[in-house]
């Protein structure tokens, strides 16, 4: 086997192809580099998706398959890769929809969307209570947490999570960012927020941003 | 066959006992597989030339909805769990609307009002209830909501929009400012209705309480400053695509039990699971028929838009076109519609080609009423008019090439807004707030339009 086998793997992904998984396998058992099989494969994969994406040959859904795809063939690649690099990682964000508010699709897609940029993301759900937000962002060692926020009456929900990140002292370790059909950047200085993105690309550049403007990562 | 509605406790038993799909993400994979299987299974393809949807297209798209339903079931958000119905349970629910054709009656008054199906090209005139929506400010609340009050062509007011902060409280869902802001709110439009006249005109969905208990606490028929069983709507909806909670459980029950009209509402979106307008025509009406299996109600909205928020062009309008005839085929409900521009174009020239693109297409499909007309009373007035002219369109073709030159138009000038930068014009600068009037940008606007819109051939236009 060799670097035909990973540059395989891309395309297995990117054609959202389950055999993915066991050429992962059959690569790490023929002794090939786990990183490059990450790199030049699975994440090549990915980046293969969301141009898709763009060039809107591929939809929400191929986003969701090719994701949870990466998922299954990064936990065979974790246990083979070295120390070094685990910390490959852009940033890791916890994300989820506030309290009060059902929509899922637009921060789905972001959560995707951030994912296939190389970001760790847990997805917590919708109608999360607020402290749930600061106990997963302390729990998965977060340096962003993600509000989406669709309703009028849920924005709100946005400043109590602001809120407890800074009456907890905790603004060095998380930064709040937010979306939703009804925000702007205007509410978004209201709730006290660090950042506001339109959709789900430029929430990709902003959480970057702000992974080199506090985190000291490449943007 | 006179069909059947379920008993909504019979959904209590399904949410908690149903398929457990730990990850939501899991339950759109299956619906997007489903979907795709089954608009290919029944033929439903986008046809970008033609908005004038055929009873073929209709019937499959009906078709492929009940499938999709039956073989995915609805999400609760609660219980992670599906709840199921059954192919039969759906056309059972669907017969039980085609064969009593349901009639909505609100207001009081000379306001009383009759919201009933319609057909595709049918010459009865669908009812003008715009309402003003959108987020809106303490100090300009009351001329807003006044300048559709005090439009007499308007016979409602679907939504009337909803308050984001009074006296310096923030309207926070689940909380006392909720109430707090909704009360204010109610309390508020009946002023204005009495001021202007209009008592009984019907107020339409109840928008700023989104849970619940703020909802149950603005209706009171013994109170004078609150909603009335006959004035208002509560939302009952299913989000897109197919998620419901306790929450939308509890307000439909409240609603039968009260003899309130629920709101059902049913919006997909192109370009996210469903990938283009036939596909999201079938979400629409899979999500009307969830709806309808639990809520009861007796009318339903349609919308669809794109994943970036942009809606009124050709694709999301063949959507809720197919998705009305569907409905028009199969179900028989009075089919509300939106005949309003994007945010970003709000009370400009652009949007409000963006709104006459929305009233001649949903005119023409078997729109049944509209409820968002416009974002100012004189913009609702003019949808009105559309309505009218546009009822003397009975030639598909004709139809088809006069609604091409509309969506032409419409998407020209968007293009012009978009680069020019201008973004919205304020209420504020769009009518005089003293007088409840508009000023003279937006009736050249809207003079502007209705000119350019009998040019195309809207030739019954005055």
């Amino acid at each position: 086997m060799d670097q035909n086998d990973i540059a395989e793997i891309a395309e297995l992904i990117a054609d959202l192809d389950d055999e993915a998984t066991e050429l992962v396998q059959e690569c790490l058992d023929a002794g090939l580099d786990p990183v490059s099989v990450l790199k030049d494969g699975v994440v090549k994969g990915l980046e293969k998706i969301g141009q898709l994406f763009e060039a809107k040959e591929y939809f929400l859904a191929e986003l969701m398959v090719g994701g949870e795809l990466a998922e299954n063939c990064i936990n065979i690649i974790n246990p083979h890769l070295p120390k070094s690099a685990e910390g490959e990682r852009q940033g890791v964000v916890v994300i989820g929809a506030v309290s009060g508010d059902l929509h899922d699709i637009g921060y789905g897609l972001v959560a995707k969307q951030l994912e296939l940029a190389g970001f760790e993301v847990h997805q917590l759900g919708v109608n999360v209570d607020s402290m749930a937000f600061i106990n997963a962002a302390k729990e998965k060692k977060a340096n962003i947490i993600g509000l989406s926020a669709f309703l009028v009456t849920t924005i709100p929900n946005c400043r109590d999570v602001v809120n407890y990140v800074n009456d907890m002292g905790l603004q060095d370790q998380f930064k709040v960012v937010m979306g939703g059909a009804e925000t702007n950047q205007e509410k978004s200085d209201m709730m006290g927020a660090d950042g506001w993105a339109p959709n789900a690309m430029e929430a990709v550049t902003l959480c970057k941003n702000i992974m080199a403007a506090h985190f000291g990562r490449a943007a | 066959m006179a069909g059947k509605l379920l008993d909504i406790m019979e959904f209590q038993s399904r949410a908690e006992t149903g398929e457990v799909m730990e990850k939501s993400s899991k339950f759109d994979i299956k619906w997007s597989r489903t979907l795709r299987k089954a608009a290919e299974e029944f033929g439903v393809r986008y046809t970008p030339d033609s908005t004038v949807i055929s009873d073929e297209i209709a019937d499959g798209v009906f078709n492929a909805a009940v499938k999709l339903l039956a073989e995915c079931g609805i999400y609760h958000n609660n219980t992670f769990r599906i709840i199921a119905l059954t192919e039969q349970e759906i056309r059972d629910t669907a017969e039980f609307y085609n064969s009593n054709p349901r009639v909505s009656k609100f207001g009081q008054g000379d306001d009383r009002i009759e919201y009933t199906y319609r057909k595709a090209f049918e010459k009865k005139l669908p009812i003008l209830a715009g309402g003003p929506c959108g987020v809106i400010g303490e100090d300009w609340h009351d001329p807003y909501i006044r300048s559709f009050v005090k439009e007499k062509t308007n016979k409602a007011m679907g939504i009337t929009g909803g308050i984001e902060v009074i006296h310096g409280h923030s309207a926070k869902a689940g909380t006392l400012s909720e109430m707090y802001a909704a009360q204010w709110e109610c309390a508020e439009i009946q002023r204005i209705c009495r001021e202007e006249g209009r008592p009984g005109m019907h107020q339409g969905l109840l928008c700023t309480a989104s849970s619940a208990a703020a909802s149950f606490a603005c209706i009171d028929d013994h109170n004078p400053d609150r909603r009335k069983t006959w004035n208002t709507q509560i939302g009952i909806h299913i989000i897109p695509e197919m998620k419901i909670d306790w929450n939308a459980f509890m307000m439909a029950k409240f609603c039968q039990d009260r003899g309130i009209e629920p709101w059902t509402s049913c919006v997909s979106l192109t370009g996210a699971i469903c990938r283009d307008g036939a596909e999201t025509a079938i979400g629409i009406v899979c999500n009307a028929l969830g709806q309808l299996s639990y809520g009861h109600g007796g009318m339903t909205q349609m919308f669809a838009n794109h994943l970036d928020g942009t809606w009124s062009d050709q694709e999301t309008q063949w959507a809720v076109a197919a998705a009305t005839r569907a409905f028009e085929r199969h179900v028989k409900l009075p089919i509300a519609s939106v005949c309003a521009g994007m945010e970003p174009y709000w009370r400009t020239y652009a949007g409000i080609w963006q709104a006459q693109a929305m009233t001649v297409s949903n005119t023409i499909n078997g729109m049944g009423y509209v409820w968002i007309g416009g974002h100012s009373g004189l913009e609702t007035r003019l949808v009105g008019e559309v309505m009218q002219a546009t009822l003397e369109v009975q030639d598909p073709k004709e139809a088809d090439i006069l609604m091409n030159k509309i969506f032409a138009k419409r998407n020209e000038e968007t293009q012009k807004h978009k680069e020019s930068g201008a973004g919205p014009r304020h209420f504020k600068d769009a009518y005089d707030c003293e007088k409840c009037e508009p000023k003279a940008a937006l009736l050249e606007d809207y003079n502007r339009v209705k000119q350019e819109l009998y040019d195309m051939g809207l030739k019954a236009l005055k």
